[in-house]
């Protein structure tokens, strides 16, 4: 089959296999399903010594490729010297009228593949078939599969080298042996707030700072006797104490998000409110003074990255107007396989480097498009270098739950080998095309509304 | 105080993980042969099962431009779609050229129904009227031919304009512009007193007409569906923009939506969905052990309903051959009040068990019962549930409960740029483990999807079976929806339409516990 190599690559290739698929032996440059590699050392004597029939992929491109065109020379010889007035089969692809085809061909009834693939190849099945070209091909779809599975699934881009995965759990270290417990009266009135975090269950109140800690003076923060009993998050405690093993669970996990937003706090951040109703900090352009902030690669080198940024729009009015875009963490306590502190990535967006967009449908239409193009290392690296930043140097962060017993968060993920990998560069960006899916188009979800026209204009982006 | 129950769990005090990567699925289609995108499989080799020799027999319904979009869309379809050189998005062959079968325009039946009449129903003012008579212009036009035709068709093609998609869903809203009255002054509590007959002063057929639409959920897709369940009637519901994108425009004279990039996706989905429609089988998962089925657990909270905890169960069965089923249970008090969470009782369970085995053995060659039933749910399973699958099941099915869930609080990062390989799984125990069913694919060279792929969480909550065995059926199942074409899904198909199918069977008083198993394509 010859055919103008690259630009009818897919059509050769198609009807490469699928003639094979009926039984045929085709050579074709893009297909070399067996012993190609010899038989492409001398095309001419291919063409000459064991070729039945020729076909000639007829387009307005292989119409004037002089590859094409010479082999099409080779074939016309053949079919005048073997006599053959059907040697040659000229199928014609596209739009190019008759009256244009090559000189070589132009005299010899085309089969129109133009007006659809399948009726083309009925046609040419049918006179192939007319005129006794044998298939001695006995196991073509076979031969197919194996071919298309072996070039075209691109499996070769999986290595079989391990590669270390980072995930966003960071684990927990020293959590206190004992928890307090307190039972509230049912017409207390307790505090707003303490001094160190406490969860409320039923008539019960839970924490790893004891009364005093707790109020800042000897006393009871519910005016009963309080109890202490063995923390744990594995087994059960005591009866005694009155509360179930799934409530001491809860009562950890409330505690650690207490104590996550006190970090925050300290650490000058704002909060911001999600809308499951849970908070996330986020770094306004004051915390960061417009710098990089400095961490340790995955590949163990000192790397930076902006924690915040901002994008200039240009409004369908003329108007240039900048929007911040500012990285936030969101702490969830996970407790199995290991106690941990998972960070949720969050990306708020304001006018002024202070305000969040106070519309959350304009926060999600915003980070649609700053974020189309954040891929995998962004992500990762500004996770690490937030948290690296709340570290302040260290290696671990201390969450204090009482005046003597802070949990200790690692500021290095829990992370794992996996046994294969692949190289960035097998792989064929096209950030904005890839994210575009034409959705079922019987989905009637609401969440599955399709990309937001964002009006704004991109002009300019700086980190 | 408190007597509670032991744990099963082999829990290790220290995090080990261990990421494995799943061999991704492969599909088998005509000929015996395998590969793994569904549409390699369909361009080299064709059906898994040959279609109907005479093609694809369809109606149309919709505006004169709508009609004219589809015959448009249609002949456009026939030839190839797609640029070769973009390996994410494999080209489209043309319909026949994939199916092995035609078709062609002219529809069997083109039903015109009134363009103005259809824009002044959706601008109801009152969202619950404003769907319920859109989707009756839509469902008259096409029972009127259905009753009265000795033709029937494989599927009816339902074309939308844009405007019905805006404004016909939970959440939509109509501008007080172009906002028509519908009601005639009647309130809300007003209709609730003509339905419950308290108010013979607005017995009027415009009362008793709205009180009917307040029956039905205010979602034009899953009402018209739940309506054509009741006739058997195939439908596939487009919206004008997705095969006319150039001609469908915004006021600023562009097109609405630009899906230049998609055509080809387009073309194979709806190309695929038509010939499963119509009764063809497209492809199953290769080499899968046989005697396997697995059972999608549906719920619904159903909020016309008097008691506040009512909804409706049912079951979506899916064979490792492709076939679907879904089932109605019996409604009941079975919502727990906590959003997503529902529990039915043991009878409830062991129905819905007894049906998927008596619709298995009907469909097996020697009429034995499965030896592995998978049954998948997004809630938690209750020890009286269990029983009552474990009752229907008897000694010669091995039952496994499997929760299945988004995982929204694990991410897992690469050293590259780009995102892990779908079909990375990690295996936390042997009843738990995450698997990234999304992610960067060989076949494709790329990640479709947005930023950082999430998981599923994936928990074998009672039942035996190999956590590894478990990750890689769901991987699978992916596969499995005809509805669309593309190489997977980020959810099994077991998950993927509950929701749709929850509120199909909850969209309005159709089926007073009287659906009969019907095939899975009247769902989608």
């Amino acid at each position: 089959m010859s055919h103008a190599n690259p630009e009818d690559n897919a059509f050769a290739t198609w009807l490469t296999l699928r003639l094979t698929r009926e039984g045929y032996r085709v050579w074709c440059d893009v297909v070399k399903l067996r012993g190609g590699d010899d038989f492409w050392k001398n095309i001419e004597a291919a063409i000459r010594l064991r070729t039945r029939r020729f076909i000639f992929v007829t387009s307005r491109i292989s119409n004037q490729k002089p590859g094409a065109l010479k082999e099409l020379a080779v074939a016309e010889g053949v079919a005048r010297a073997l006599g053959e007035d059907r040697f040659i089969v000229p199928i014609k692809i596209d739009d190019l009228p008759y009256n244009e085809h090559n000189i070589q061909i132009n005299r010899l009834n085309a089969l129109d593949f133009a007006n659809g693939w399948a009726t083309g190849l009925a046609e040419l099945l049918k006179a192939l078939r007319d005129d006794s070209i044998p298939t001695p091909e006995t196991a073509g779809a076979s031969c197919v599969a194996s071919w298309w599975n072996t070039n075209r699934l691109n499996h070769e881009i999986v290595e079989h080298k391990p590669e270390t995965l980072w995930t966003n759990w960071f684990p927990l270290r020293k959590p206190p042996s004992r928890m307090w417990v307190w039972r509230i009266p049912e017409d207390a009135k307790l505090p707003q707030s303490f001094r160190y975090p406490t969860h409320r269950v039923r008539h019960f109140l839970l924490s790893f700072a004891d009364g005093e800690a707790l109020l800042g003076h000897p006393g009871s923060p519910t005016g009963m006797k309080g109890k202490s009993f063995p923390f744990s998050l594995r087994s059960y405690p005591p009866p005694w104490a009155g509360v179930y093993q799934h409530e001491v669970k809860t009562a950890f996990k409330k505690i650690m998000w207490q104590t996550w937003e006190s970090l925050a706090l300290a650490r000058g951040l704002p909060l911001y409110e999600l809308s499951s109703r849970r908070r996330s900090l986020w770094f306004p352009g004051r915390a960061l003074n417009g710098d990089m902030v400095a961490f340790n690669g995955v590949d163990g080198r000192r790397s930076r990255r902006a924690l915040a940024g901002y994008k200039t729009t240009k409004q369908p009015t003329g108007e240039i107007r900048k929007r911040y875009w500012h990285f936030g963490l969101e702490a969830i306590p996970i407790l199995y396989p290991t106690p941990a502190l998972s960070m949720k990535t969050h990306v708020v967006f304001t006018r002024d480097g202070e305000t969040p967009l106070g519309d959350p449908k304009g926060q999600h239409r915003a980070r649609r498009s700053q974020c189309k193009a954040w891929w995998n290392d962004k992500w990762r690296d500004m996770t690490l270098a937030a948290v690296t930043w709340l570290a302040n140097g260290e290696d671990e962060i201390a969450l204090p739950v009482s005046p003597t017993c802070s949990i200790m968060m690692s500021v290095r993920p829990i992370c794992g080998r996996s046994p294969v990998s692949y190289q960035d560069i097998s792989v064929r960006e096209s950030p904005d095309e890839a994210t575009q899916t034409a959705e079922d188009f019987d989905d009637f979800t609401e969440e599955d509304e399709t990309e937001s026209i964002d009006s704004a204009v991109p002009s300019a982006d700086s980190d | 105080m408190t007597s509670q129950k032991k744990t099963k769990r082999n829990r290790s005090t220290l995090p080990s993980l261990a990421p494995i990567l799943i061999e991704e699925t492969r599909l088998l289609f005509h000929h015996e042969q395998a590969t793994e995108d569904p549409r390699d499989g369909l361009t080299l080799f064709g059906p898994l099962e040959p279609g109907k020799p005479y093609g694809i027999r369809y109606g149309v319904v919709g505006t004169a431009d709508g009609i004219d979009y589809l015959r448009k869309w249609l002949a456009r379809a026939q030839l190839p779609i797609g640029n070769p050189d973009e390996t994410a998005r494999p080209s489209y062959p043309g319909f026949e050229a994939a199916f092995g079968i035609p078709w062609k325009p002219p529809a069997q039946h083109e039903v015109r129904i009134d363009g103005d009449e259809l824009h002044r129903r959706i601008n109801y003012s009152d969202r619950h009227h404003r769907v319920y008579k859109s989707v009756e212009l839509y469902e008259e036009a096409i029972l009127n031919v259905h009753r009265s035709e000795d033709a029937t068709v494989d599927l009816w093609f339902v074309v939308i304009p844009d405007e019905v998609y805006r404004n016909c869903r939970p959440q939509s809203s109509v501008d007080s512009e172009s906002r028509v009255d519908s009601t005639g002054g009647l309130t809300k509590l007003d209709v609730k007193e003509a339905a419950k007959g308290q108010s013979h002063l607005f017995a009027s057929d415009l009362s008793t007409e709205l009180a009917r639409a307040y029956d039905f959920e205010v979602n034009f897709h899953n009402q018209l569906k739940a309506k054509l369940l009741e006739h058997q009637v195939v439908s596939q519901i487009v919206k004008e923009s997705t095969i006319a994108f150039r001609d469908v425009l915004a006021p600023n004279g562009k097109p609405l939506r630009d899906l230049s990039r998609v055509e080809q996706d387009i073309a194979w989905h709806l190309a695929t969905a038509a010939f499963y429609k119509a009764g063809g089988r497209p492809w199953k998962i290769s080499g899968m052990r046989p005697g396997v089925c697995y059972l999608g657990l549906v719920f619904k909270h159903v909020d016309q309903a008097a008691e506040p905890n009512m909804a409706c169960c049912a079951a979506q069965m899916f064979l490792n051959s492709g076939d679907g089923v879904v089932f109605k249970g019996h409604n009941g008090p079975w919502y727990t009040g906590r959003r997503g969470e529902f529990h039915i009782d043991r009878k409830a369970a062991a129905d819905l068990v007894l049906q998927a085995i008596a619709a298995f053995r009907a469909k097996d060659p020697a009429g034995t019962p499965p030896k592995e039933l998978f049954i998948h749910a997004k809630t938690k399973f209750n020890d009286e549930e269990w029983s009552g699958f474990v009752d229907a099941a008897g000694s010669n099915t091995n039952v496994v409960a499997v929760q299945i869930r988004e995982e929204y609080d694990l991410k897992l990062y690469r050293p590259g740029k780009h995102p892990v390989l779908r079909g990375t799984a990690i295996p936390i125990d042997d009843h738990l483990g995450y698997l990234w069913t999304r992610g960067l694919v060989p076949r494709l060279r790329t990640y479709i999807g947005r930023e950082t792929p999430n998981p599923l969480s994936i928990k074998i909550c009672r039942g035996a079976a190999e956590v590894t065995t478990v990750l890689s059926d769901v991987l699978g199942l992916t596969k499995l929806n005809y509805n669309a074409c593309r190489f997977g899904d980020g959810e099994p198909v077991t998950l993927k339409f509950a929701d749709a199918v929850g509120e199909i069977l909850t969209a309005g008083p159709v089926f007073e516990g009287r659906v009969p198993p019907l095939p899975f394509k009247h769902y989608v």
